[in-house]
């Protein structure tokens, strides 16, 4: 199966990417006022890819996750165009989106005890999302199917899991039971909204560790976001770095950490304590991220750059190549071709 | 006048439903140091900081502050121990007064520990003015402040006692990493300056590595391993700490994953409550926890496979 997947010439062709968003905005509104959280996001995810959203609080990253699956109804408007293998997601009317989310795309939520309904045991939310898919057709087999899947995901006594309630397993089991919903229809894109943030170090490692394993079973393109710098290394693959509503750079994982070129992205690694090498004072940003609702105007990071110069407080750069494969959206992260292109 | 600031011996504490959240915990804290205190949830670390601010009396055990015993104190002393020994909560949101202007917060503490009027408010603006805020801000609301502000709102009130200890429960968690460095930079200047003594309770290991001069890890309400941060990192002997270490995300390490999660507190398992998820676990550790042994001088950790070292290769 997956032989003749990789040989598959569409999985280089971009515009049959497992997802592609472009220009992505969302703004949230209300009687009183609008807010713009994600101010115009574009990246492609291709098969088999992991891209990582990595930011601070109010850097729109799990807002542009969510968006893509259009989860805020009539509370916000998104604009932009987000496609999976070339079809239009964004005005989809509500059938076909519905059958869409845990089907091709899945959502991995931060807090698996708010995914679970509280009331039902696992193993019937489990055989809900199979029948509603459409991938087991009886009863039985949807059930056989469930225990099958939370034997994947790590459960070792599946039989008694599905027949718990939520409230009964630990954070991390809860967090596996979500997995397996998740994967259950075998998705094309998994999002995982900072799936580990709220479970304890050691168990995170399983967790991460099982996304990878199910990653390379099946091919899915992961979209995972995070604030964790540490995790994004781990994981590898494409990031993004976010700040503001905005990717300010992007590109390989261990090229973007190994040698950030946004003077934010360097501040953020800059300020993380690095255990084993020697102490001192850390490198900290000035400042703090600007909240939602307020965001400077030009570059939004300008106020708190060491670099800014005068032109950054007026016009916001546009995220533009600075090396092969990698993108930055700062005057100073490119003394290159990108300016004179520019000029 | 010893060296000793803080001396917790012994501490046991088990809530009514059974969970025993402090087992036989010992703690030194020495004047101007900074003792870290890491571990999961549940492990007990904030419980046991808990009992050390007096605020929780233990079942057994003493917590001494300079000599004097916590847990045996009258009203009236534990009240003018308080100026001596101050908190940073987790959650400034929360233990900042939301219909008191940060000022009035801090002056409230001066009031509270018998400063006079008219000093009170040169001495909040003077304190503000060190953790980096301005006059201005000092009329405000904690809801108009961001978290890394109200942090050091928190931090210029429990300094504003001139204290000789301050508990730090997870006090730059929830800030994000950016400000978090602020913050962490902030309490290293303000303890070169003032000499005060840091109680630093975190999850996070990499945080607690960079602030501590000596470190004390914490499963299932029971210290395994205390060492000195760096010989912590360089060369940690208990198997819980290794595999903290190799599962603190992105430093390279090979990953050691545990397998299953924490016991529950309240029916932990015989003997050794980490030998369920411990890689090296032989029939002997289902008999007893085993105690801190010494492997060197300033190292101790609590497994049977520590034997203690006259010269260790790795330290000096």
């Amino acid at each position: 199966m997956t032989t003749s997947l990789e040989k598959d010439p569409a999985a280089t062709d971009t515009t049959v990417a497992p997802l592609q968003v472009t220009d992505l905005t969302t703004t949230f509104v209300s009687r009183h006022r609008s807010v713009d959280v994600v101010r115009g996001v574009s990246f492609t995810l291709r098969r088999g890819e992991t891209m990582m959203l990595l930011g601070e609080s109010g850097s729109g990253k799990s807002v542009t996750a969510r968006s893509i699956m259009q989860l805020y109804g009539s509370a916000a408007k998104i604009g932009g165009s987000v496609t999976m293998n070339g079809r239009e997601l964004l005005g989809l009317p509500a059938p076909e989106l519905r059958s869409l989310r845990g089907g091709q795309v899945a959502l991995i939520p931060q807090d698996p005890t708010g995914a679970l309904d509280p009331l039902r045991r696992i193993g019937s939310q489990l055989v809900e999302v199979l029948g509603v898919h459409g991938v087991a057709t009886t009863k039985q087999a949807a059930r056989r199917r469930a225990e099958e899947l939370l034997a994947m995901v790590g459960i070792p006594d599946p039989k008694r899991v599905a027949d718990s309630y939520p409230h009964q397993l630990s954070g991390g089991m809860r967090q596996r039971a979500v997995i397996a919903i998740a994967v259950s229809c075998d998705p094309q894109v998994l999002i995982a909204d900072e799936p580990t943030t709220a479970l304890d170090v050691t168990v995170q490692a399983q967790i991460l560790e099982l996304i990878v394993e199910l990653q390379q079973r099946s091919g899915t393109a992961v979209l995972m976001v995070t604030h964790d710098v540490g995790v994004a290394r781990d994981f590898g693959g494409r990031i993004g770095v976010m700040y503001a509503g905005r990717l300010v750079e992007e590109g390989p994982a261990a090229q973007v950490l190994g040698e950030p070129r946004h003077p934010y992205t360097s501040g953020l690694l800059a300020a993380l304590p690095t255990p084993g090498v020697a102490r001192g004072a850390l490198r900290s940003i000035v400042g703090s991220p600007p909240p939602v609702g307020a965001f400077p105007a030009g570059c939004a990071f300008a106020p708190r750059c060491p670099q800014a110069r005068p032109s950054c407080h007026e016009q916001d750069p546009p995220l533009v190549t600075v090396a092969p494969d990698r993108a930055a959206a700062c005057p100073v992260a490119n003394p290159g071709p990108a300016q004179e292109r520019a000029a | 006048m010893s060296d000793v600031l803080l001396e917790a011996t012994g501490l046991n504490k088990t809530f009514g439903n059974g969970v025993r959240a402090v087992a036989d915990v010992s703690l030194t804290v020495h004047r101007g140091e900074t003792l870290g205190v890491v571990g999961e949830s549940g492990c007990g670390k904030s419980t046991t900081g808990k009992i050390l601010l007096g605020l929780l009396a233990p079942d057994s055990g003493d917590v001494t502050f300079d000599g004097e015993s916590i847990p045996a104190m009258n009203r009236a002393r534990l009240r003018a121990l308080r100026a001596r020994l101050q908190v940073v909560p987790q959650n400034p949101q929360t233990s900042l007064n939301p219909r008191l202007t940060v000022r009035s917060s801090i002056e409230f503490n001066l009031r509270a520990h018998g400063v006079a009027r008219a000093e009170r408010g040169p001495r909040v603006l003077a304190l503000l003015d060190r953790v980096g805020l301005t006059a201005a801000q000092s009329e405000r609301f904690p809801h108009e402040l961001s978290g890394g502000q109200l942090q050091r709102v928190a931090i210029a009130r429990a300094l504003s006692t001139s204290p000789d200890l301050v508990v730090c429960d997870e006090a730059v968690s929830a800030l994000d990493k950016s400000v978090q460095a602020q913050v962490l930079n902030l309490l290293a200047d303000l303890q070169r300056e003032t000499g005060v003594a840091f109680l630093f309770i975190s999850h996070d290991l990499a945080v607690v590595e960079h602030i501590s001069d000596r470190v004390a890890v914490m499963y299932l309400g029971r210290v395994v391993e205390v060492a000195s941060a760096e010989r912590l990192w360089e060369a940690p002997q208990h198997p819980y700490t290794t595999a903290l270490l190799s599962a603190t995300p992105g430093q390279g390490r090979e990953r050691i994953v545990l397998h299953g999660e924490l016991p529950s507190p309240a029916n932990p398992p015989s003997g050794c409550g980490f030998r369920t998820r411990c890689p090296v676990a032989e029939d002997v550790c289902a008999d007893d926890w085993p105690a801190l042994v010494p492997v060197t001088p300033t190292h101790a950790a609590a497994c049977v496979h520590v034997t203690p070292q006259a010269v260790p290769a790795t330290a000096g």
